[in-house]
């Protein structure tokens, strides 16, 4: 890992840790943005590191994931930063002020240009599932065109349906009903890339909240006695504790590589670290709430920040068994002989970081 | 995050290397007329294990002072997983070219080192292990098997079991007592290399539920060790075993066993792997190799920086041998039919899978063991970070 990505991380974990409080909680789970947290965030230049004059990459947007859910942190971060700003940047097109909300390609959406000038479009249809769409002062968003996709910045929906994951996290539905778009542009990609982005942003998330709930585990397994003895002594508790840190150790890898891959391989790796985050999800909830007993289940505990994030993000862009399918797909249809060449295809072009 | 793997991939010069193996193993074994070996379980070849040799591909971390070609752990990764996906019958060399060549440039005396690396390398000594014994499976400290002090050397007694190949191998590198038990079990154990042609030796054969000979039985009755023959220090015996895990623990022996299985699957049951719930599953496969495959050689590069992950290793077996046998239930699942293990080369592969996938998690140490292995090594670091 370069020093560059360790400093981010670093700062990232000390601003969550500063600004990361009840307050803030309680305001996320109003579907209020925490003014003050984000606001440090725009100040640092993170909320659009993806913009292309940044210099950030992947690898890096990654590491922001991560910390975010290292922190189960109750903001858009990995979304404005990781699709927002990217999307927007890609096009060319100016970044808006206020938060920036990002469609994500979700099966429920329908948009389309509908009339109106090329670089402002009138657009009709309906975003499902945005998150933070209803605090959001611009989204952005691919439409349909008959001249292929384009990318539309919108003004804040006027009809909006609210809703949110298992862990608070907004999740509205926004409606647009011959809405003139702020800009547009033809897209520099298409919805799969986008939904391939956002899977392997989500599985960064999962393994940050995930390795959080394994210290968390190991810290409590080793401390909390029963019988004369911590817990961590039993076999069975081991058992538990192993089984988490291997899913951990599974998906932090299979992201790191999945940032790092080229065209090649890019498919398969994003793919791949979206099933494995489903895998340490389903293990690291399910084994650490065995670990952690009954008051882990309850609301003053910290353990549930985590595994409804994990419980909900299992299932966003794109579930873990639609990965599969796509993986399978590809694989049966490649037939025996690619299989292996498949497994063991090297990261395309080696890239630098991968080979220290 | 507890543990440490780096993202990593093949170089183009390893790329190369990989080509040269594909094309080795296209030509020894033509697809669609090889029944595949299962990894380790594979059969034992001196002769295709010689062939491998003359590619200069057995002994390869060996350096060139003594006769080997200096390779890395991760070009002896690329040669390996190529094999293995291809189910070649390496179970000969396995020992020698895993353990005892690792061992030997670690711990050996200059004149053993010169006496058995160039032995490995050529294909010309076969090596096992003495390392369980019926009182000492998974607690393996508690061998009773000893050595005493004689004139020149040591007189070995006792008994071993589970010693693969000791029915062709030449030497079997046995763990013993030499000194007497004095509360602390890890003390006073040695690594001695008993020649397998010595006096006062017996190998009996163990039958496998599939009806192969892989296992033995080996009896030591006053069996004269030499000096020179003691590995490493006299009492240093746990330490060394030990410190080999890392290498014996992570290599794609423990994620490949059965991928022939579904290679297979997918050339002669085609039909079977069609449809959502087949792509699906068959897809979890996939990935989970993918994912495997880049932990293990993430574990390859970090033993060629130096580094001992010990941790990593064993997890990464864990998941791995676990998985092994996954595949094999899933396999069985999609092919929703009676066993028939007298059919297609399929059939006759899915027979041997099945019979064979309880030993995926025992050999090397239970992975029950393993775990609390592992599970005291993670909360050690908790407890350090804390």
């Amino acid at each position: 890992m370069s020093e560059e990505i360790e400093l981010l991380e670093q700062t990232l974990d000390a601003l969550f840790a500063r600004h990361c409080g009840p307050a803030e909680r309680t305001a996320a789970a109003q579907g209020l943005l925490p003014e003050r947290l984000w606001a440090r965030l725009v100040e640092t230049g993170l909320t659009d590191l993806g913009a292309p004059d940044s210099g950030a990459g992947l690898p890096e947007l990654v590491a922001v994931a991560m910390a975010v859910g290292r922190a189960a942190a109750p903001v858009p971060l990995a979304e404005a930063s990781g699709l927002a700003s990217w999307l927007l940047g890609a096009t060319g097109l100016d970044p808006a002020d206020g938060l920036l909300g990002c469609a994500t390609t979700h099966p429920d959406d329908d948009l389309r240009l509908v009339g109106g000038e090329p670089a402002a479009p009138v657009v009709r249809g309906v975003l499902t599932r945005v998150p933070w769409g209803a605090a959001a002062g611009h989204v952005v968003a691919l439409a349909r065109s008959d001249r292929g996709p384009v990318v539309v910045l919108l003004p804040a929906a006027t009809q909006v349906e609210r809703g949110a994951n298992l862990a608070d996290e907004p999740r509205d539905t926004l409606r647009y009903a011959d809405v003139t778009a702020v800009a547009a542009a033809p897209a520099p990609v298409d919805a799969a890339a986008v939904l391939r982005r956002g899977a392997l942003l989500r599985a960064a998330a999962t393994a940050g909240a995930a390795g959080r709930v394994l210290e968390l585990a190991l810290a409590y397994a080793g401390a909390r006695e029963q019988f004369g003895r911590p817990i961590a002594t039993f076999q069975a508790v081991q058992h538990h504790l192993v089984v988490m840190a291997e899913e951990v150790a599974a998906v932090d890898l299979a992201v790191r590589v999945a940032a790092l891959a080229g065209p090649d391989t890019e498919a398969l790796a994003v793919a791949a670290a979206k099933v494995a985050a489903g895998t340490a999800a389903a293990e690291v909830t399910r084994r650490g709430h065995q670990v952690f007993g009954a008051i882990g289940a309850t609301i003053e505990h910290p353990l549930h920040h985590y595994s409804k994030r994990l419980w909900s993000w299992q299932d966003e862009f794109g579930t873990d068994r639609q990965w599969s399918g796509v993986i399978g797909r590809a694989a049966v249809g490649a037939g025996a002989d690619a299989l292996w060449p498949t497994v063991s295809a090297p990261l395309d072009p080696a890239p630098e970081a991968a080979l220290r | 995050m507890s543990t440490r793997f780096r993202p990593t991939t093949l170089t183009g010069h390893e790329l190369e290397l990989r080509e040269q193996v594909r094309r080795f193993v296209a030509e020894e074994f033509p697809a669609g007329e090889y029944l595949p070996g299962l990894g380790i379980n594979a059969e034992a070849s001196p002769e295709f294990s010689r062939k491998l040799a003359r590619q200069g591909w057995l002994g390869m971390v060996v350096p060139a002072e003594y006769g080997g070609p200096g390779r890395t752990a991760v070009e002896r990764f690329v040669v390996v997983e190529e094999l293995l996906v291809a189910g070649a019958p390496i179970s000969a060399h396995w020992v020698g070219d895993r353990q005892t060549a690792p061992a030997l440039l670690k711990f050996g005396s200059e004149e053993q080192k010169r006496r058995f690396l160039p032995a490995i390398i050529g294909g010309e000594a076969w090596f096992c292990l003495g390392m369980s014994e019926p009182g000492s499976g998974s607690d393996l400290a508690s061998v009773r098997t000893s050595a005493v002090r004689t004139d020149g050397g040591w007189v070995l007694n006792g008994q071993k079991i589970w010693t693969s190949g000791a029915h062709y191998a030449d030497f079997v590198v046995t763990l013993c007592r030499t000194a007497p038990l004095d509360g602390v079990k890890h003390a006073g154990l040695s690594q001695l290399i008993v020649d397998l042609r010595s006096p006062g030796i017996e190998v009996r054969p163990i039958m496998m539920l599939n009806g192969f000979h892989h296992f033995n039985e080996v009896f030591f009755t006053d069996v004269f060790v030499p000096d020179e023959m003691v590995l490493g220090a006299v009492g240093d015996g746990w330490h060394q075993v030990t410190s080999e895990l890392a290498y014996e623990r992570s290599g794609p022996d423990r994620f490949l066993t059965s991928f022939p299985l579904l290679r297979i699957f997918l050339a002669l049951r085609a039909r079977r792997a069609v449809g959502a719930e087949a792509e699906h599953r068959i897809g979890r496969l996939v990935a989970r190799y993918w994912v495997l495959r880049q932990m293990s050689l993430s574990v390859a590069r970090s033993l060629d920086a130096g580094e001992v992950p010990a941790v990593e290793a064993a997890l990464v077996k864990d998941m791995g041998t676990t998985f092994e046998q996954q595949v094999v239930d899933v396999v069985r699942e999609l092919a929703d039919a009676e066993q028939r293990p007298g059919g297609d080369l399929f059939d006759r592969l899915l027979a041997e899978a099945t019979i064979t996938t309880p030993t995926f998690t025992l050999r090397g140490g239970t992975n029950e063991v393993l775990r609390q292995v592992a599970a005291k090594s993670l909360l050690r670091g908790a407890g350090r970070a804390a």
